[in-house]
């Protein structure tokens, strides 16, 4: 047997590659989409461990532990970097001669620490003396101070110690050192206002001994209730190793959780690990998880369009396989044999469209994120990917078996007769799918509407509790209602041309069109492809588009204005004065508050300077904005994640502490909720209040950073490198949107939307093509004698090929102009579905204008090549070969 | 039926109804000045190529036809009739030798032209049931007439009278397969006849027919002759069909058959000539029209002393005509 499918290959190899093509067409689609949203979620997790100072952080739980020796036990774990000891305390500290002095928390660590960790910024030498913030440098008691002396806070035996300052620490990015590391609050960042370092070493001999004296060697680290930093804690700072983590996000957070047991085993008792990537992971898991409904979204339409291409492409094999059936009946051949022939065939050209679908998927991929897909994805969700690809494989070879086979069962007569027989309408003309499709679409909204819709899980914060089958309304709907324009559209051709209103031709286009009403099976088989290919490519070429201007939303969002200056010290200094063009600069304070036992940042704005600043205007949900806050000295405007989880609402009081870790400072203020927001510009740093600056008790901190806005018609970027060149902002960064932009964002909107987009677009585009490609193949083969007729009657070439021009014309035509607008509505209808996902209300739709345009340009050009080959292989065939065919 | 012409008056594509998208570009074809035969085959061989073998299907066949005669070929499958056919309409050209219809040498036609040419002289009525399965009877009648720019009034008025004249007024709004077979091959040679062909050329027109339907397509094909000077060129194998026709020509390895069934040249009756034009003029010699009492004669004229018109044999007993068809072989 299968020397005798090798033999039927090698006498059609085109039959072989058609066959092959049907299985490759929905391979390629699925392999493709898989392949992406792999390789979209490696980068989610690179991206989100990125910004994950330390990866673990082990914890002394007394005073007796040396951090040197726990660190190098910890070293020895697999998938662990480095070690490095760290240890802090409370401390006061004072300038000899001066009688002010200040609290300060002091961080120790080796020199080689800093190697490591480039988020502690220094200016002098670490083992040549302490290091001053510039709070502590820039009070009045030690300016001009060479030397401090340290104590520990508290009533404690004074150290006596003195070292020289050896220059000055930046520790604001170092928010790891100021995290609290244990207990139900684990993860919130104390705001220490001032902060020295000392070298371990230091710290070790001369300050260590003095705590163990002092506190007996306990710590508070294992209480629960820990809500503040413990006065003294010795740690040891873990690095892993990234390449050590899965890629997948998901699987990345559970093996962190995994290293984290597995360090407490190795140092047992002897310290508390703190897994600071699995927040981030987790975060990127769920959005790995979102990412992969978005694109079951996005893709699923085009593995089904691309199968039913496939299986109508092969559907032209038909009538060659039925041919050769006869011959080979003619020749002895058994029902058994005839089967096996067919399976033999189908399984062949199954493996090759297979491979050639996995290849052409890679290939397309690979292209579209610009590296190699399958260095970026692990072997098993690579090995998944081609799994899953070759099972859909497998259906589509098995749909294209079982007609064949049964085919192959039944005598050769009834197969003629079944051949002879008028055709019927497709499956989904008789089973109305059409209208069940759109029936269930409608009630998965309807239902989605009665139930409330999406709204965000309160527990979960920003993570969506996306119901699966609410996604299966746009699949539904853009089955239906593409099927339902097609039938609409067969209906009124058939109505033009019914037989039994006897008129006179008209025109020959005219007569073409009149006989395509009566016998649209072929082409509305092209029609039907090319609309829900045209649909899918447009739906998701309109999501991507759309989803872009709102990942350029929300990034204006998070930035809040074309350009951010932000301060080199934290001292107070003068504001800036850009000069022209800049519009209008304003202050922005993050002031650091306690609500509850909860630590939250509240954002200070200035309301008179904050519209003529900033690029967006708050997303106010309820009570007033910005003139209600300026209107109210104690008025506060909360987010909806405080408004939910505080149950306030504008009219309410809400108390908070202000700058609850500096003693000098704290205070309680009774703020008055005047309205909630969505998003309030700018989002990032994230705050979940907001009040005027001139509700914050004095002295008011410097500014955090200033937003500034370019005048019209001047370019953020150039106005930027001219603020940095002539010194208007000096002791200022200046960044702009566009940095901003480029730099990876986490979550959903950090996926890259466009490469998908593309391939889709253009996959969408070379189906609909092939649909008439098809259409073309399939005229060849069926009217050829209708072609010789034509000739016998005196018919000129171009009358003679007026008939599959129009039938192509329809399918190419009636493609676009329905595939377009339906793929527009439904792609409305996925940005509404998605619209949680981001922070700002996406924009209703984004007409991707050069997606419109490539797909009416390239739907026709690869048609018409399509067709004009099929024509003329048409034309050359003799006419009287045809004449004499049965 | 259309009976714009004269019987016999060879057309040209020069005095046929010019449409707008054919008449400037209709080239000079020269117009005989004397009669001409319908049908001129001269010297046909028309040889296959199957891979390094040649196979000539037709094989130095020559034939005249005149308007109003009707010439039936027979053979064995294989012995060259339907290729014989298709070079007289101009469908092959892939030949050596020459053919003329109504004085005119396919060869010099080209492209649309050809495509023009031969729908205003030709009508084919082609083996099995050749109608466009999607137009309905009136329109497959019809199309000949669109393609060739006919008023609609004047189309509608002459596509009511050729389904009159195969008797199938009444179904002009059906479509072939509402329709038997015995209509649709009567709707195949209303379709042929409604240009008023000079020539018509049936292959097997009774091939799928029971007998009575066969006798009323050859009735047909018969009156089309008689009545518009048409020239009929039947392909049969049936010898009951075979003998209505005028004359008889046995095709048997693509060779005419000489008379007692021997290969060779035809000696007698009109149609069938074994040599070249001119040089074996007369009823024996089949040569050009105009030395052949048969080409050029109208219908009813006698060149057998028989003619076809006086003496034509009764569709309903065909074994019984008073006049039998000469059967050259």
């Amino acid at each position: 047997m299968f020397w005798l499918v090798l033999r039927t290959v090698r006498r059609a190899p085109l039959r072989l590659l058609l066959a092959a093509l049907a299985v490759a067409l929905p391979v390629a689609t699925l392999a493709a989409t898989l392949l992406y949203v792999d390789d979209s979620s490696h980068v989610m997790t690179r991206v989100a461990l990125s910004p994950v100072q330390v990866e673990m952080r082990a914890v002394g739980t007394s005073l007796g532990i040396d951090p040197q020796v726990l660190s190098k036990q910890l070293s020895t774990v697999p998938g662990v970097k480095s070690a490095d000891v760290f240890g802090s305390a409370d401390v006061v500290v004072s300038a000899p001669g001066a009688s002010g002095r200040v609290s300060a928390r002091l961080s120790a660590v080796s020199p080689s620490y800093l190697a490591h960790h480039p988020w502690v910024h220094t200016n002098g030498d670490l083992s040549k003396g302490v290091l001053l913030n510039d709070a502590v440098a820039g009070s009045p008691d030690f300016k001009g101070a060479t030397r401090v002396s340290i104590d520990l806070r508290g009533d404690v035996k004074p150290l006596g110690v003195s070292l020289p300052v050896a220059g000055r620490a930046d520790l604001r990015d170092a928010t790891t050192w100021f995290a609290i590391p244990a207990g139900d609050v684990q993860g919130d960042v104390v705001v220490a206002p001032r902060s020295i370092m000392v070298d371990y070493d230091t710290f070790r001999r001369l300050i260590l001994p003095a705590a163990r004296t002092a506190l007996g060697g306990a710590t508070s680290i294992t209480n629960p209730g820990l809500s503040e930093l413990p006065p003294v804690s010795l740690e040891s700072h873990v690095a892993v190793d990234h390449r050590a983590y899965p890629t997948d996000p998901g699987a990345a957070e559970v093996w962190s959780g995994q290293l984290r047991r597995s360090l407490e085993r190795q140092v047992p008792g002897q310290a508390l690990v703190a897994d600071n990537a699995a927040e981030p992971l987790h975060e990127a898991g769920t959005d790995a998880t979102n990412a992969r409904t978005l694109f079951f979204l996005l893709g699923v339409p085009g593995v089904l369009v691309a199968a039913a291409l496939g299986l109508a492409a092969a559907s032209a094999l038909a009538e060659a396989h039925r041919r050769e059936e006869a011959l080979l009946r003619l020749r002895g051949a058994s029902d058994s044999h005839l089967v096996r022939l067919a399976v033999g065939q189908g399984t062949l050209a199954g493996g090759v469209g297979t491979v050639i679908g996995l290849g052409a998927a890679a290939a397309a991929v690979s292209g579209g994120v610009g590296h190699a897909v399958w260095h970026g994805i692990p072997a098993g969700q690579l090995a998944l990917a081609v799994a899953l690809s070759t099972l859909v494989g497998t259906v589509v070879t098995a749909a294209r078996l079982v007609p064949l086979i049964r085919a192959g069962r039944k005598a050769a007569l009834v197969t003629d007769r079944r051949l002879l027989a008028p055709p019927r309408p497709p499956l989904w003309r008789r089973g109305h799918l059409d209208i069940v499709a759109v029936a269930v679409g409608l009630a998965i909204l309807a239902g989605n509407v009665i139930v409330g819709g999406l709204k965000p899980a309160p527990v979960q914060g920003p993570a969506l509790a996306l119901a699966f089958y609410v996604l299966l309304a746009p699949l539904a709907l853009w089955l239906g209602i593409s099927l339902l324009t097609v039938r609409g559209l067969l209906r009124l051709l058939a109505r033009y041309s019914r037989p039994d209103r006897p008129r006179p031709l008209t025109t020959w286009p005219a007569t073409a069109l009149r006989w395509l009403g009566r016998r649209p099976a072929r082409a509305s088989v092209s029609l039907t492809l090319g609309v829900l290919a045209v649909a899918f490519g447009t739906q998701t070429a309109t999501f991507a588009a759309t989803y872009h201007t709102a990942t350029r939303t929300d990034a204006r969002a998070a930035f809040g204005a074309d350009l951010r200056l932000t301060p080199n010290t934290e001292l107070v200094q003068p504001p800036p004065h850009p000069g022209p063009g800049v519009h209008g600069v304003t202050p922005i304070h993050s002031i650091p508050a306690r609500a509850g036992s909860d630590r939250k940042t509240i954002m200070a704005v200035d309301p008179a300077s904050y519209r003529s600043a900033t690029a967006i205007a708050p997303q106010i949900t309820s009570g007033g904005g910005l003139d209600a806050l300026a209107g109210r000295p104690s008025g506060v405007l909360v987010s909806q994640e405080i408004a939910t989880d505080f149950g306030v609402a504008p009219g309410d009081t809400i108390p908070v502490t202000v700058f609850p870790d500096d003693l000098d400072l704290s205070q309680q203020l009774d703020l008055h909720v005047v309205g909630v927001y969505r998003a309030f510009p700018p989002t990032d740093p994230l705050s979940e209040m907001v009040i005027s600056t001139s509700t914050v008790p004095n002295p008011v901190p410097p500014a955090d950073f200033y937003l500034a806005h370019v005048a019209s018609g001047h370019n953020p970027a150039q106005v930027a490198a001219q603020l940095r060149h002539d010194g208007s902002t000096a002791g200022y960064a200046v960044s702009t949107l566009a940095e901003r932009i480029r730099q990876q964002q986490r979550g959903l909107t950090a996926l890259n939307l466009d490469g998908l987009s593309r391939i889709e677009a253009v996959a969408s585009a070379g189906i609909a093509s092939l649909g008439v490609g098809v259409l073309g193949a399939f005229l060849v083969m069926e009217r050829r004698k209708e072609f010789a007729i034509l000739r016998t009657v005196g018919a000129d070439t171009p009358r003679t090929l007026a008939g599959p021009l129009t039938d192509g014309a329809v399918a190419v035509v009636g493609s676009l102009v329905i595939g377009i607008p339906v793929g527009l509505g439904l792609g409305v209808l996925s940005v509404r579905v998605l619209s949680l996902f981001f922070a700002l209300p996406p924009p209703l739709a984004t007409v991707p204008w050069g997606a419109l345009a490539a797909l009416g340009v390239l739907v026709p050009a690869i048609s018409a090549i399509g067709l004009t080959l099929a024509l003329r292989r048409i034309n050359r065939t003799e006419v009287t070969a045809l004449l004499r065919e049965p | 039926m259309g009976s714009s012409s004269k019987p016999g008056a060879a057309r040209t594509p020069a005095d046929t109804p010019a449409d707008g998208l054919a008449a400037g570009a209709v080239p000079a074809v020269p117009v005989p000045a004397v009669p001409v035969p319908a049908v001129e085959a001269v010297q046909l061989t028309r040889v296959h190529r199957d891979g390094r073998r040649e196979l000539k299907s037709l094989d130095g066949v020559s034939l005249t036809v005149a308007a109003g005669e009707v010439v039936a070929v027979t053979g064995p499958s294989g012995a060259g009739k339907t290729t014989l056919l298709h070079l007289l309409g101009g469908l092959d050209r892939q030949h050596e030798g020459r053919v003329r219809v109504v004085g005119v040498d396919w060869q010099t036609l080209r492209g649309s032209d050809r495509a023009r040419f031969r729908r205003r002289n030709c009508g084919f009525v082609v083996q099995g049931l050749a109608l466009l399965p999607q137009a309905t009877a009136a329109e497959n009648v019809e199309v000949p007439l669109l393609l060739d720019g006919i008023p609609a009034p004047d189309r509608r008025d002459r596509v009511a009278r050729a389904l009159g004249g195969v008797g199938l007024a009444d179904e002009g709004a059906k479509l072939p397969d509402q329709l038997s077979g015995g209509q649709q091959q009567r709707v195949a040679i209303a379709r042929a006849l409604v240009n008023d062909p000079a020539v018509v050329l049936a292959d097997e027109p009774t091939g799928s027919l029971d007998s009575e339907t066969a006798a009323s397509v050859v009735r047909l094909l018969l009156a089309a002759a008689r009545e518009h000077g048409a020239a009929v060129v039947l392909v049969t194998h049936d010898p009951a069909v075979a003998r209505y026709a005028d004359t008889v020509v046995r095709l048997r390895s693509g060779r005419l058959e000489a008379p007692g069934g021997e290969g060779g040249v035809p000696r007698t009756g009109a149609g069938p000539t074994g040599g070249a034009p001119g040089t074996d003029a007369g009823p024996t010699g089949g040569g050009p029209a105009d030395a052949n009492p048969t080409a050029g004669s109208p219908p009813g004229g006698d060149p057998t002393g028989r003619g076809p018109s006086t003496e034509s044999p009764t569709l309903d007993d065909p074994t019984t005509a008073a006049g039998e068809p000469r059967t050259e072989e």
